[in-house]
């Protein structure tokens, strides 16, 4: 597929949200141009944004002192993005699907962010990993979609 | 870089207050809106369209936002009209299901006029 060259990058932003638009830019750069269409690489921007925005605010508590890194990886089934902190344990994949009709009917303000990423992403996992200094990884993966 | 993001009110037709936000509204921005809807619904202003052709991108927690003020300006008699939004920002609005919520128009003018005149 054109554009789908294998490649990985990687970047560390501090864990507040005035970072987050720089790393919107840096995701779209190395998204786009990699055989998905607008739709999937806004969609895939949107998840990493999400996902960071959680850590950056529930996490760490918009703390500059800690760190999110994220690595993006480009192969020729999808894109795999490691997202990975050393705030308290919390596995988005096995927390309870947003009852989104629910949401709405409360009227609710937050909490949206796991329903969109599970929306735009096929997968989502989370590794603890274990060690002196532990940390969470989580792994979202778009896969492409090609017609039949 | 911090994400950019700009919003301004004008009033309008039809006692409206059409409300042009532009640039990204993120978890960043997000509380600039809040603190510019609050401080025009404190001001008795409850008949709003929100004019997004500006707008480049929203996240979840922009969307929050409006959640927080719907409910109060109903019960006011006024709601909150969306208008004029780019593809990549009513995507977002439509994976959510917030159509079922919120009124959206494709111009502001349409928007507008879509709240009853107001007896004089």
């Amino acid at each position: 597929m054109s554009g789908a060259v294998p490649h990985r990058v990687a970047t560390s932003i501090a864990a507040e949200t005035s970072q987050l638009a720089s790393l919107r830019d840096f995701i779209r750069t190395h998204v786009a141009g990699s055989g998905f269409n607008d739709y999937e690489v806004n969609g895939i921007v949107l998840a990493i944004d999400e996902a960071c925005a959680n850590l950056i605010l529930h996490g760490y508590g918009n703390d500059r002192s800690k760190a999110i890194d994220i690595t993006v990886d480009v192969s020729p089934s999808g894109i795999r993005i490691d997202i990975l902190d050393s705030a308290t344990s919390f596995d988005p994949s096995v927390a309870p699907r947003p009852d989104i009709g629910r949401y709405v009917a409360d009227r609710r303000r937050g909490g949206w962010g796991i329903a969109l990423i599970s929306r735009v992403m096929d997968d989502i996992r989370y590794t603890p990993i274990s060690g002196t200094e532990p940390k969470n990884r989580l792994t979202l993966i778009k896969r492409r979609h090609v017609a039949p | 870089m911090s994400a950019s993001f700009s919003v301004t009110p004008r009033p309008a037709e039809r006692h409206t207050v059409v409300v042009s936000v532009a640039g990204q509204l993120d978890a960043h921005t997000a509380s600039d809106l809040e603190t510019a809807l609050y401080g025009l619904i404190t001001d008795g202003s409850n008949r709003l369209v929100i004019d997004f052709a500006g707008l480049d991108y929203i996240s979840s927690a922009g969307l929050g936002v409006f959640m927080v003020f719907i409910e109060q300006v109903r019960s006011a008699g006024g709601d909150i009209k969306l208008a004029a939004m780019q593809p990549k920002v009513a995507m977002v609005f439509d994976l959510l299901g917030f159509q079922v919520l919120f009124e959206m128009y494709p111009t502001v003018d349409e928007a507008i006029h879509a709240f009853p005149e107001v007896a004089a």
